[in-house]
């Protein structure tokens, strides 16, 4: 048998422009640019390596990834070319379009540290909240974001939210003479990440036509910053844009429904699942879903009623991101369940603590969760839904410390 | 000989470590093939070397006011002089930095990714290795990034060395981005 040719560089160029220079190029998230054919062949074992492992392109969600067949032929490209060719560009996808209609900003002053520590705040580390400025002329009807910032390559991800300033004031108290504070970034009821998660894959964000997050009026826009130290000193300016939705046009706010578990435990060594359901009062549609789970989950699915719809099998906080998900709609009654793959043991690779050690965690708006962005479909029903998120928020301040149910140890025997 | 070819020596990083003798000298008059010596491979480009800059930065310095070199070796074609020790100095390493585009130092001591870090005595031709293995565990793997490192095996090995102990030990391997052969 005769092997087919291996691929050329115009068989891969597009594969690799999609899949890799969206984050791999100047200015990028990534740590190097992969804009020229040599700058893969000089990785090229590495890099097949982390393509063979699904390493890269990192995406969470299988839909998201490239398929099978454009992934082998990338492999059997870099297999095959050698080092001495004559070096070819791989060009930048286009970047998406965007009308910067406001822009809001962080002062300046707070330096990313090269590297992580001991901090005050015991629990999550090397997370920040930051004040954005101004606050909303009116109300905003936002349809797109794009985020800048000074940091790209140390910036993991933010989550948005909105506040009439007082929770976030407070905060910022505690650390009068440096930008943020040290803490994460919920606003009472309303969590981070409430108007979207922008991370490495998605600093620019476009919602769903005919949908929009809403940022009332006076309100300041707050955000949950998580970043990576990479070993050098990093000051941090950062810009937030919008785009609105024009006055004109019909679109429906998004609302938050928060699936989440306000409080778990687990011991050492142990794994299991936890679960959270809700059953949907009326007609809503759910275009986006974001994901707060640490390193100790390791994967979260959802399904409505049986049937599957978001499902990250092998999740990664350092990838989150809001995503989209085409086409779900509830009817009044059906039932949604967020499941989380619960993982306190060695065998979990991100565990954060070896030998695993017995945790607990709880936040006023849940310690994890899936969140739901959802619209009402009959307009009539916008208000009942912005009241959903409140009293889901309230009946879960009552809610017992949740343990995952066992999938790894056999049923106690009951007397 | 073995120790002319060893000086590979470009660029002495700190102020106190120019008063270092050149390592022939030291071959020559202080029995350089039993003296220990430190080795890291990095590459100014892997993420995972670069986060770990702060805590070689922290052993470089110990290392040498024991009187032990470390060797800052950079294994990829095509980079400077220039480009290395900017990278060096801009995350504050501290050591010798070695230019070594022909693999001779990864060769020598099989080094495979980078960050690897080294403890060995003796020159390129012949090192005795008595530690190979990673800095810490800030890496679990690659892509698996923990906020902090809390086992240090590479200053473990450096201080074992100080202690005079010289049993061969070689550590958790090294997680890192692969030195392409
Ligand atoms: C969504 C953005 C994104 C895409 C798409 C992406 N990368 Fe990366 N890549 C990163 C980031 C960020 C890092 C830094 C390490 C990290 O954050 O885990 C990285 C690191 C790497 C590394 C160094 C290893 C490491 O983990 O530090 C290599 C090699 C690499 N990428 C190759 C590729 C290739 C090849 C592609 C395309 C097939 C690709 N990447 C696609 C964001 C991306």
């Amino acid at each position: 048998m005769i092997d087919p040719p291996p691929p050329t560089f115009e068989d891969v160029r597009d594969l690799l422009s999609q899949n890799c220079v969206a984050c791999h190029q100047q200015e990028g998230p990534a740590p190097f640019s992969l804009t020229k054919s040599t700058d893969y062949q000089r990785r090229s074992a590495f890099i097949q390596a982390l393509i063979q492992e699904d390493r890269m392109p990192p995406h969470l969600v299988a839909s998201e990834r490239w398929s099978d067949q454009e992934k082998d032929v990338v492999l059997r490209w870099l297999a095959a070319a050698s080092r001495d060719e004559d070096s070819q560009t791989v060009p930048a996808p286009k970047v998406p379009s965007f009308r910067k209609d406001r822009s809001f900003r962080i002062p300046e002053g707070f330096v990313i540290p090269k590297e992580g520590g001991e901090r005050w705040h015991r629990g999550d580390r090397d997370v920040r909240t930051f004040r954005l400025a101004p606050r909303a002329d009116q109300l905003l009807r936002v349809q797109a974001w794009r985020f800048h910032s000074s940091a790209p390559r140390e910036v993991e991800s933010i989550g948005l939210v909105h506040d009439d300033g007082t929770i976030a004031r407070y905060g910022d108290l505690q650390e009068p003479n440096t930008p943020g504070y040290e803490m994460t970034g919920d606003m009472g009821w309303r969590p981070a990440g409430m108007l979207g998660v922008l991370g490495v894959a998605n600093s620019t964000f476009r919602i769903p036509d005919g949908f929009h997050f809403e940022v009332p009026q006076d309100h300041e826009i707050d955000f949950e910053l998580r970043f990576r130290p990479s070993g050098i000193d990093k000051p941090l300016a950062a810009t937030l844009e919008a785009e609105l939705v024009p006055d004109q046009q019909k679109s429906r706010a998004l609302h938050l429904i928060p699936l989440s578990i306000r409080s778990w435990r687990v011991k050492a060594g142990e794994s299991g699942t936890l679960e959270q359901r809700w059953v949907s009062p009326i007609d809503i549609d759910v275009p986006l879903v974001s994901v707060r789970a640490g390193r100790r989950i390791r994967g979260v699915s959802l399904s409505v009623d049986g049937k599957r719809v978001f499902d990250i099998p092998d999740w990664d906080p350092h990838w989150q991101q809001t995503w989209e998900i085409p086409d779900l709609r509830m009817t009044k009654g059906m039932q949604v369940v967020a499941t989380f793959n619960v993982d306190n043991s060695e065998e979990n690779p991100r565990n954060p603590e070896t030998p695993p050690r017995d945790i607990q965690f709880g936040r006023r708006t849940g310690a994890l969760g899936i969140w739901l962005h959802a619209a009402a479909i009959d307009p009539v029903d916008q208000g009942t839904l912005q009241q959903i998120h409140r009293s889901i928020f309230e009946a879960q301040q009552s809610e017992p410390v949740e343990t995952p149910r066992q999938i790894e140890q056999s049923p106690k025997a009951s007397p | 000989m073995a120790s002319k070819r060893l000086v590979l020596v470009w660029l002495c990083l700190t102020a106190s470590c120019q008063s270092l003798k050149p390592a022939h000298q030291m071959q020559a008059r202080d029995g350089f093939d039993s003296k220990i010596r430190c080795a890291v491979f990095l590459s100014p480009d892997c993420p995972i070397a670069n986060a770990m800059a702060p805590s070689l930065g922290r052993l470089g310095q110990y290392a040498q006011q024991h009187d032990i070199e470390t060797l800052l070796i950079y294994p990829r074609k095509g980079l400077t002089t220039r480009q290395v020790s900017n990278h060096a100095q801009s995350y504050g390493l501290v050591g010798h930095v070695v230019l070594d585009p022909d693999h001779r130092w990864v060769n020598s001591l099989d080094a495979t990714v980078t960050p690897e870090a080294f403890v060995f005595s003796g020159g390129i031709e012949n090192p005795n290795v008595l530690y190979q293995g990673r800095i810490n565990d800030l890496y679990r793997g690659v892509g698996n990034r923990q906020e902090q490192a809390r086992n240090h095996d590479f200053r473990n090995a450096i201080e074992r060395s100080i202690a005079g102990n010289r049993e061969s030990v070689s550590g958790p391997p090294a997680v890192g981005c692969t030195i392409e052969r």
